[in-house]
């Protein structure tokens, strides 16, 4: 009899000592040197690659940035290319039917053009920060290529150092991109209305148009109902991107974790979003990018739009 | 002798139980405590709360008094800067906003803020 409860008493403590361990936060774990170099190159890396063929160094800022100066042999992708007036009503219909922000031909050509095919190393740069860079990031990741990295401390970093730069038109060799798309990746409106109870909805725009005080051009302001705001400008700091710990700090505050999937939006699809699915993927989340974003979901006028409660304030002398 | 020890075993189980439950508990209220939320009001200081000024708070008695949130539902939290700027929360003086923090007691550790509408003006003595 008192070994039966003995053994009870051993099989009831292993229980909960299971259930403690289950419910004590796991700290995360420190990313690595290696993953975080997969990511992003540095200008020193960069000044010993540039001659040669096989690389290719993309610029993500505007056309009148890069004419100014560019680092040399560089290629100019503006994010204005995305949004062509002539091709918008074409790219609005597929990324909010397909989750990704341009088609597949329009991709193939802007890449090809560049001088980019499956054997390509891409390196590509924005001014410091880099959501105009993530978005070519995004690009190139989403269409089935892994071969890129972004230059961490960006044009500036480059420029402070001393490096070579030029005004000079680059010479481009045009090559063949394949796009393989990675739905995977994306969120499409159908997929995050199916969806959108199991994942954690990430608003990576400022918080005036989280709360819909700043409208940002669309019909309704406000946000994704039970999205959590997160401005992309707290992960970048000063810098391109602040440190893995105080990234994993900030999400944690945000109520972001590992175990659920993550959907990032901005206002139009790419840029914020991006910048926010790649320093997510950095640090081992699961994440996707609703190509469509706020301005595919304030447009449709069957879906909610939370908001603020403007005025509901009141002066307790009143 | 053994009915003794089986009273005593079970006590002690229930006893590691009791803990065991509590440390759950405390440990969620914990991690929800870390969590971010948002708060709508005005941003007074205490000083200006307690002269009954909400239209126009003098904005030098910010260095001399804490800088606080005053809610709807009379509640007010001193605000600490945790992630927000102090420009941010200078332009918002005065105003009614939505502020983003951590809750700790009567203090919000701020991290985000967006100024509403109904702008409450300043004392011109003070600009």
């Amino acid at each position: 009899m008192l070994h039966k409860v003995r053994k009870q008493a051993i099989l009831i403590l292993l229980v909960i000592v299971a259930i403690i361990a289950g419910c004590v936060q796991k700290k995360e774990p420190p990313v690595s040197s290696d993953i975080i170099a997969k990511f992003f190159a540095t200008t020193e890396e960069l000044s010993s690659l540039i001659k040669q063929k096989d690389i290719v160094v993309i610029d993500a800022r505007s056309a009148e940035d890069f004419q100014k100066l560019h680092i040399q042999n560089a290629v100019n992708i503006p994010k204005s290319q995305f949004r062509e007036p002539k091709a918008l009503n074409e790219i609005l219909k597929y990324k909010s039917e397909n989750g990704f922000f341009i088609p597949p031909a329009m991709a193939e050509k802007i890449l090809g053009n560049a001088g980019i095919d499956a054997n390509t190393r891409v390196i590509v740069y924005d001014s410091i920060t880099f959501p105009d860079a993530s978005i070519i990031w995004a690009l190139l990741k989403y269409y089935g290529h892994d071969n890129v990295q972004v230059l961490k401390g960006g044009f500036e970093k480059w420029v402070s150092e001393g490096r070579s730069v030029s005004s000079m038109p680059s010479k481009i060799q045009k090559k063949s991109f394949v796009a393989k798309p990675r739905i995977e990746m994306v969120a499409s409106r159908e997929w995050l209305i199916k969806n959108r109870e199991n994942v954690i909805i990430l608003d990576m725009r400022s918080f005036d148009e989280y709360v819909g005080v700043n409208p940002a051009g669309n019909p309704r302001g406000g946000h994704l109902p039970g999205a959590v705001s997160l401005d992309w400008t707290h992960l970048a700091g000063n810098e391109t991107v602040k440190s893995p710990a105080e990234i994993q700090a900030i999400l944690a505050e945000a109520g972001v974790t590992k175990n659920k999937e993550v959907v990032a939006y901005c206002n139009i699809g790419f840029g914020r979003s991006t910048y926010g699915m790649m320093v997510l993927s950095m640090l081992g989340y699961n994440a996707r990018v609703y190509g469509g974003s706020f301005e595919d979901w304030s447009n449709a006028d069957d879906l909610e739009v939370a908001t603020t409660k403007i005025g509901s304030f009141k002066d307790w002398r009143q | 002798m053994r009915s003794l020890v089986n009273k005593i075993s079970l006590s002690a189980l229930f006893f590691i139980t009791a803990i065991t439950i509590t440390l759950i508990i405390s440990a969620g209220s914990a991690e929800a405590a870390k969590r971010e939320a948002l708060l709508q009001g005005q941003i007074l200081t205490e000083k200006c709360l307690s002269a009954g000024r909400l239209s126009a708070c003098y904005i030098e008695w910010t260095s001399k008094s804490p800088v606080v949130l005053f809610t709807g539902d009379r509640k007010l939290y001193r605000i600490e800067l945790h992630r927000l700027a102090q420009w941010k929360l200078d332009n918002a003086f005065g105003k009614q906003v939505v502020l983003k923090g951590i809750i700790k007691g009567n203090k919000i550790m701020a991290n985000d803020i967006a100024v509403l509408g109904g702008k409450k003006k300043l004392s011109k003595a003070c600009l």
